[in-house]
């Protein structure tokens, strides 16, 4: 019988750490030129659990890499040698700690689109050997908006581990079965949870949606039909001045998952790979076919193709919005395009 | 069963200079291992910097850096052109006559004595007189693109510039906006390819590398004004360039 | 499990010039295995890798009735078609697929057809042509109208006698030359030739998308019900899975949803495409 609910000291999640990291890669928060991002954790005096708001490009990074090669292959006389990837990608074993909860439910919607019909063999297979360790906000940043989009401040599932600070300890929640082996080896560092760490955290989070909700804001999964009827509001002709087509946000989105296909070869024609990139629905070669034609053409369309697919087109695909409120988008545009403005502007309009 | 391409026979290759610092051929001749193997597999028959002046009548590739300055230029790059099949402009100077006149200079040309008893200075991009086939942008170029480009056209497939824009780039390495820290990046309006190498180095972006696809200018000069940041006067010609070629 | 993004071994069995910048190629798998695991439906189609090029999607225009080939109608147009056609026979490319959906056999039974093609738009409803060859009995009456730019960019003339056997052949073309003798026009133009009855005929269209526009909208003028016109749509697929997301059309993926539809699918996109005649 899984124990739901633990305490650990700050101290014994070091020690927990470093024991782990002899069978585990540890990727975590760390501080770089003033951003915090998610990144390789070899010393774990680096790793900086406790952070406002939430790292500059999500963890789809670590499922889905800005660029990866699906495999490689040599062309010979009369034949054609190919090495899978995947093969690689098997005996990897990650943990993955220090993400917020906006970020966990982003991944929960990944799996959605990628482990259905098709199984994408990479992230799929990345998300097997990982283990998700998540930490709950401590205050908000200006763009938070999670509570709209009903993907924080707690979330229910898609972590194997949700730590809490209450005080100098954290309290655990132990989200999944492999969460709770982790750690059975490790009792001697956890303490039962009181109930009132369980208590002190749900105080927590009530503060957290109290703030948040300060936003006059609908809920984002109710917009579906307000999003249809306005698909030819003015304001997107508005949207489209000023938007710079820099792609920012699809890159920072932790839910936007569209990418290039491409080989590379070299001089001799001798060895080869595919790759994918993340690729951008804002940019004009995003839908250019061999024969030249683009079918985005204009600015207009390619701005609404972000914000439907969040809105509307997704919920037809896999049943749920693709926008989990972590507002990166809000942060990085250049032109300040706000979702939550668009969002509100439409919705006000009813 | 056969495994058979077209290869192409060693294409003829020369590569000229214009008006320039000459640092895009520095960028070629920094590739060092990777340009003996290139020039395994070209016949490199005119090339001033490397000392090579073969005689031949028809060039297959044509790489020219710099940008014209002058009359005599003006009847090279015409000559050049005649001579190959396909011609790439090399380098920002040669792609768009130099960012320096615009950014400097905030004109196209300049009324004042120089050697050799000229007396206007001005710089323009070589398609102002030829067709360019192909173009390697970027101050200087990126030597991994040209590397690129090199086996595209080797192998016959179709170079593609880069569809992504500095900015996003820039992201990718995880940076923080200088826009933000109140500095007038063209980032957002940039072709990318040079994975946003003066960002990432705390340095804003000038657009070496031309406009991105559908760039909007206006609006970045909104984003400017409105957060008090002094718009480049470069940029401001950048868009009567636009307006001019529309 | 197996990766469904490498792709097959197959070897260009053969191949022939249809016009001047298209070619058919038959294609077999390296592996006997994969021979036998290959079924497709008409309309469906492949992934294809010309090994250090790229991939491309191609929809499969024959062999529905072979063993051990299919056939892939391309024109060539980019790196990947151009490379493809430099390779001689016997070279080897890599296949996935088939993939997508195709056009609605099962709703087509005891019905009667209207095939209109445009083009290389005939490609996918070739194995249509082929199907109701082979169980002629199980369709009522089955028109082809087919147009192309001049009668040199007419492909499969080789089989339209053939054809002429067990379904109604028109042709047209936009431009004709000395040796044409047919209609002259876009396809639409062959309406007038044609009695169909519109509650007991599917329609399945395939060509460039203006001349889907025009179809589409004739179509619903002489009174096709929404739910018995179907169309093949062409955009950017690069996975062919759902994933990549390039070829979403209002958020449905061309490569996972279609690449047939039916209208009353395409209808209610939010991004207007020309093929919907609107």
């Amino acid at each position: 019988m899984l124990t739901k609910f633990l305490i650990i000291s700050k101290q014994n999640l070091i020690h927990l750490l470093e024991k782990l990291s002899k069978k585990f890669v540890i990727f975590g928060p760390k501080k770089q030129n003033g951003n915090i991002i998610i990144d390789k954790i070899n010393d774990l005096s680096h790793l900086v659990l406790e952070y406002e708001g939430r790292s500059l490009i999500p963890p789809k990074k670590f499922f889905l890499p800005p660029t990866e090669v699906l495999f490689e292959y040599e062309i010979e006389k009369d034949n054609i040698k190919i090495w899978d990837k995947l093969v690689e990608l098997k005996k990897q074993k990650r943990i993955l700690i220090g993400i917020k909860p906006c970020d966990i439910s982003s991944l929960n919607i990944l799996d959605k689109v990628f482990i259905r019909e098709f199984h994408d063999p990479y992230v799929t297979t990345r998300r097997q050997n990982t283990i998700i360790v998540g930490i709950t906000c401590e205050t908000i940043v200006d763009t938070c908006f999670c509570v709209f989009t009903d993907s924080g401040p707690l979330v229910r599932e898609g972590f194997d581990l949700l730590l809490t600070r209450i005080d100098e300890s954290y309290l655990v929640e132990v989200g999944s079965e492999k969460g709770g082996q982790l750690i059975s080896k490790f009792d001697e560092l956890f303490q039962p949870a009181p109930q009132e760490f369980i208590r002190a955290r749900e105080e927590k989070m009530e503060s957290l949606i109290e703030k948040i909700s300060s936003l006059v804001l609908p809920n984002f999964s109710e917009m579906y039909d307000i999003m249809v009827k306005n698909f030819h509001h003015e304001i997107w002709k508005e949207l489209s001045n000023q938007c710079l087509s820099c792609g920012k946000c699809n890159f920072v989105c932790p839910t936007c998952y569209c990418f290039d296909v491409y080989d590379d070869v070299d001089l001799l024609l001798k060895h080869g790979k595919r790759i994918r990139r993340w690729d951008s629905c804002h940019f004009l070669s995003f839908t250019r076919v061999a024969s030249g034609e683009v079918f985005r053409k204009e600015r207009e369309t390619r701005i609404k193709q972000r914000i439907y697919h969040k809105l509307v087109y997704s919920v037809n695909d896999i049943g749920v919005i693709s926008c989990v409120g972590c507002g990166r988008c809000i942060n990085v545009c250049p032109a300040g395009i706000d979702i939550r403005e668009i969002v509100r502007e439409l919705w006000r309009g009813e | 069963m056969k495994m058979s391409y077209e290869r192409n026979t060693k294409p003829k290759v020369g590569i000229f200079t214009l008006s320039s610092c000459e640092g895009c051929i520095v960028q070629i001749l920094n590739l060092e291992e990777t340009l003996l193997e290139i020039l395994e597999h070209i016949d490199l028959v005119d090339c001033r910097v490397l000392g090579v002046k073969h005689v031949y009548d028809k060039l297959d590739i044509a790489f020219v850096e710099g940008c014209v300055m002058s009359k005599e230029e003006e009847e090279e790059i015409k000559k050049i052109r005649e001579k190959t099949k396909i011609l790439v402009a090399l380098g920002d100077c040669a792609c768009s006559g130099g960012k320096f006149m615009m950014k400097d200079f905030e004109i196209s040309e300049l009324r004042v004595s120089l050697p050799g008893g000229r007396e206007v200075f001005r710089a323009d991009p070589i398609d102002k007189f030829v067709k360019v086939n192909y173009y390697l942008r970027g101050c200087p170029i990126n030597r991994e693109e040209f590397v690129e480009l090199v086996k595209d056209l080797l192998l016959l497939r179709l170079f593609k510039e880069s569809p992504l824009s500095v900015c996003s780039e820039c992201i990718l390495r995880e940076q923080e906006c200088l826009i933000d820290q109140g500095y007038p990046c063209l980032g957002p309006i940039t072709r990318g390819g040079c994975n946003a190498v003066c960002p990432y180095n705390n340095k804003i972006c000038y657009g070496c590398r031309g406009l991105s696809e559908d760039a909007n200018i206006d609006s970045l000069i909104n984003i400017f004004k409105r957060r008090g940041i002094p718009v480049p006067p470069y940029l401001l010609s950048l868009k009567k360039l636009v307006i001019s070629k529309r | 499990m197996e990766n469904p993004y490498i792709p097959k071994l197959a070897i260009i069995k053969d191949y022939r010039d249809e016009t001047p910048d298209t070619r058919t190629f038959q294609v077999r798998f390296k592996d006997l295995e994969d021979i036998k695991k290959f079924k497709f439906n008409p309309g469906q189609f492949v992934e294809l890798t010309v090994f250090g090029y790229g991939e491309a999607p191609f929809s499969i225009s024959g062999g529905i009735d072979k063993e051990d080939y299919f056939e892939l109608t391309i024109r060539k147009m980019g790196t990947v078609t151009s490379a493809l056609f430099r390779m001689q026979r016997g070279s080897i490319i890599g296949i996935r697929g088939p993939l997508g959906r195709g056009w609605p056999i099962e709703k087509m039974l005891g019905k009667d057809i209207l095939i209109i093609g445009g083009g290389i738009g005939i490609a996918p409803l070739r194995p249509v042509i082929h199907y109701i060859k082979l169980h002629r009995e199980k369709f009522g009456k089955v028109i082809l109208m087919y147009g192309a730019r001049t009668p040199k960019d007419l492909l499969y003339k080789y089989e339209f006698d053939d054809w002429a056997k067990f379904i109604e052949v028109h042709l047209t073309v936009d431009c004709g030359d000395e040796t044409w003798k047919g209609r002259v026009g876009v396809v639409t133009v062959l309406f007038d030739e044609i009695e169909v009855i519109p509650e007991k005929t599917i329609a399945l269209q395939c060509g460039p998308p203006i001349m889907m526009h025009f179809v589409t909208k004739m179509l619903k003028k002489i009174g096709f019900p929404d739910e018995n016109i179907y169309l093949s749509l062409e955009r950017l697929m690069k996975c062919g899975m759902g994933f990549c997301g390039k070829c979403t059309i209002s958020g449905t993926y061309v490569c996972r949803h279609g690449p047939v539809f039916c209208y009353t699918e395409v209808r209610g996109f939010l991004e207007k495409i020309p093929e919907a005649g609107e």
